[in-house]
């Protein structure tokens, strides 16, 4: 597709979406808001693995940031929504920063083994420090998200919109960054690392940005998500959020805008429907990323058979 | 061709008609987990609402109207919990809910039924939900399962009755175990228990002896093991391989039911653990208010065949008690309407019910005291009445 028409495409795309948000009842909207909710920290992670090439296993625990943060300082200031929602991204972004650039000089691969630990330890965090966040029991959420201007954010529809406009702006930034100087270095980054250093590339920097920015994004939809349910509990930003994530970037293809997004929408809607599958709902997950890898291998290999004579 | 069409649109009609005449069915939401880690509480108690609601309805249903479950899953989600509860009240438009099973999905569920003013009669464990404070208000919640409180005075009475001084603590990393322990460590004054130890656990790890040897190097006389499903019977048996002398094994009320003897072996021998009359029905004096119920419902439960997929543990009453106590609300509330409802659930008085005996007022949303619990004792494989 032109770019130009690829734009178009992906402008009508979420017209239709905020559309769709309009036209739902209450109810299903909240499903909706969970879906995107998964669909932002996709998005999230192909900043990671799809620009900088480096599995990640953090979103989740980047999302928790985001919720906990969010909400235990609201529950010190209430009202301080200006202040406190960019305190949670940049403390994200600056985790996520600061862990990304020794991972990258230890090599490749480290980044997912310690993206790994950082997801069971602010579970264990969590679970540690339950004076203030509750424990295991979860944390009620008391005092509201409040946007200067406009009041307290309260109602599916709100969320819907928030939800909606932190996705757009997600992809505004992945697709500039993929055209920027950055992008460009990134995609050196990922294709051959020796390579990419030996033209100047800083890549420990370059990467540990992707990855930051990525983190922020889930921390903000973290943000949304925490004050939207108004009760947050360590398993709602577990290890489970991250491999979904991740689950579905692969379905989609990393580095691929909106595949991602629409697989996380449309399959998570889907397999939320089908009632009856109870536990085969993991096997369907699992049938469904081995048959997008082999679609995905098929497509780049341009038919060349998988196995010798298959 | 057509004759005969219209030969059995009439006779379909026929049939038709008393169901028309019949009155409207008193819609009651359901939330079970069957599937995720809960599932294994959430299936079967699904069965036995089911099998309650069939029965209610036999028998005339309530207020002359029979009562429609209409059941989700909630894939042990809290999440997801919230989605088909919210679907429940705002597209089925059920009057109250019965579930969910697990105590963070039952946080997440309450939060919207408090503000939506929905009654919620909740199977779960924890007792957050009914706790207030912190936790927000409970005033259309109600929950059937004892409180962690009461089974952890249930075993504090045990052992301050069996010369206990020294206890050590083991609780499950999850919301259960952590309940547990906040009420284990605040009572154990009240009985005059010193707590030596404290270690905590992963409920889905697979094998706890490095804790179980810290805890035994304090050498204290009993030690309580927090938690639900295959971990506490893990617990037991890497207790029952430490060198030396052992301390007393206690479990917790959700522990009784045959998949601990069959999974702890050899080593569940001798252990103790509160649970409900159901495990120990033949050992119910006559005069036992639960007595009938819980026979009836004993016998009830392997007819319908669900004895043969779920032996009978203490989680199956649940489900039932939480039907009854709406079955006996609705009667007392005397119309299908959900402030009349809940008004109606605090005033309940000495319902007898699988798990004890129910008085709710409106402070207490769980209405059971020690005395609907038994301490069972592990004896040659099988639940006894502790002496």
């Amino acid at each position: 597709m032109k770019p130009r028409n690829y734009r178009k495409a992906v402008i009508l795309f979420f017209l239709v979406l905020a559309a769709l948000g309009f036209v739902l009842p209450s109810y299903q909207l909240l499903a909706f808001n969970q879906h995107l909710f998964l669909a932002i920290n996709v998005l999230a992670l192909n900043f990671c693995l799809g620009l900088g090439g480096q599995i990640s296993l953090a979103q989740g625990a980047f999302a928790g940031l985001g919720a906990y943060g969010s909400v235990i300082l609201h529950g010190f200031f209430p009202g301080a929504s200006p202040l406190i929602v960019p305190v949670c991204a940049g403390g994200a972004f600056l985790a996520a920063a600061l862990l990304s650039l020794p991972m990258e000089r230890l090599g490749e691969g480290f980044l997912a083994m310690a993206t790994l630990g950082v997801s069971l330890i602010f579970t264990n965090l969590i679970l540690t420090f339950d004076g203030l966040t509750g424990g295991s029991a979860g944390l009620m959420v008391s005092a509201p998200l409040v946007i200067p201007g406009v009041g307290e954010v309260s109602g599916d529809r709100e969320y819907f919109l928030l939800f909606l406009g932190l996705l757009a702006l997600g992809a505004y930034v992945f697709l500039s960054l993929r055209k920027s100087r950055l992008g460009r270095a990134l995609q050196a980054c990922k294709d051959d690392p020796p390579a990419a250093s030996s033209c100047g590339v800083n890549r420990p920097m370059v990467r540990a940005l992707a990855f930051g920015l990525g983190a922020a994004l889930s921390a903000l939809s973290g943000v949304l998500y925490g004050h939207y349910s108004g009760f947050i509990s360590p398993e709602q930003y577990g290890l489970e959020l991250s491999l979904m994530a991740l689950l579905f970037l692969v379905i989609g293809g990393p580095g691929n805008l909106m595949r991602p997004i629409l697989a996380a929408l449309v399959l998570e809607t889907a397999l939320g429907q089908m009632h009856f599958l109870g536990d085969a709902r993991t096997l369907c997950n699992g049938l469904l990323l081995g048959a997008a890898l082999l679609l995905g291998y098929w497509r780049e290999s341009k038919g060349k058979p998988l196995l010798p004579g298959l | 061709m057509v004759k005969r069409g219209v030969l059995t649109f009439l006779c379909i009609l026929l049939f038709a008609l008393p169901a028309f005449a019949a009155e409207e069915p008193i819609l009651i939401g359901g939330l079970f987990a069957e599937s995720g880690p809960a599932a294994f509480v959430g299936t079967p108690s699904r069965l036995v609402a089911e099998m309650t609601v069939k029965q209610i309805n036999d028998a005339g249903g309530v207020l002359g109207r029979p009562i429609k479950l209409v059941i989700y899953d909630t894939e042990s989600k809290p999440d997801v919990a919230l989605r088909m509860a919210r679907q429940l009240v705002e597209s089925d438009h059920v009057l109250a809910i019965i579930g969910p099973t697990s105590t963070g999905s039952g946080m997440a569920v309450k939060k919207y039924a408090e503000e939506k003013n929905v009654p919620v009669i909740m199977t779960v464990g924890g007792d957050p939900v009914i706790a207030g404070g912190k936790y927000g208000p409970y005033a259309w919640t109600f929950k059937t399962p004892q409180r962690t409180s009461t089974a952890v005075r249930k075993v504090y009475e045990y052992l301050k009755a069996h010369d206990v001084k020294k206890v050590a603590l083991m609780t499950a990393k999850d919301a259960f175990g952590q309940d547990g322990l906040d009420h284990l460590k605040s009572l154990a004054p009240e009985f005059g228990l010193e707590v030596a130890a404290e270690e905590t656990f992963d409920p889905k790890g697979s094998d706890f002896s490095a804790q179980a040897f810290k805890l035994g190097t304090e050498k204290p006389q009993a030690v309580i093991i927090w938690t639900i499903g295959p971990a506490g019977a893990i617990a037991a048996k890497n207790f029952a391989s430490l060198p030396g002398d052992k301390p007393l094994v206690v479990e917790c009320h959700g522990q009784p039911g045959p998949e601990f003897l069959e999974l702890a072996g050899p080593a569940a021998e001798g252990v103790i653990m509160p649970g409900t009359k159901l495990m120990a029905p033949d050992s119910l004096p006559a005069g036992d208010p639960q007595k009938a119920v819980v026979e009836k419902f004993v016998k009830d439960y392997s007819e319908n065949g669900i004895q043969a997929k779920f032996p009978l543990n203490t989680h199956s009453g649940y489900a039932y008690d939480a039907l009854i106590l709406l079955q006996a609300g609705l009667e007392k509330a005397g119309k299908a309407d959900p402030a009349a409802l809940r008004d109606a659930l605090q005033q309940l008085t000495g319902v007898p019910g699988v798990s004890g005996v129910f008085t709710i007022t409106p402070e207490d949303h769980n209405g059971l005291s020690t005395d609907s619990l038994i301490m069972l004792l592990v004896k040659d494989g099988a639940f006894t009445p502790a002496k």
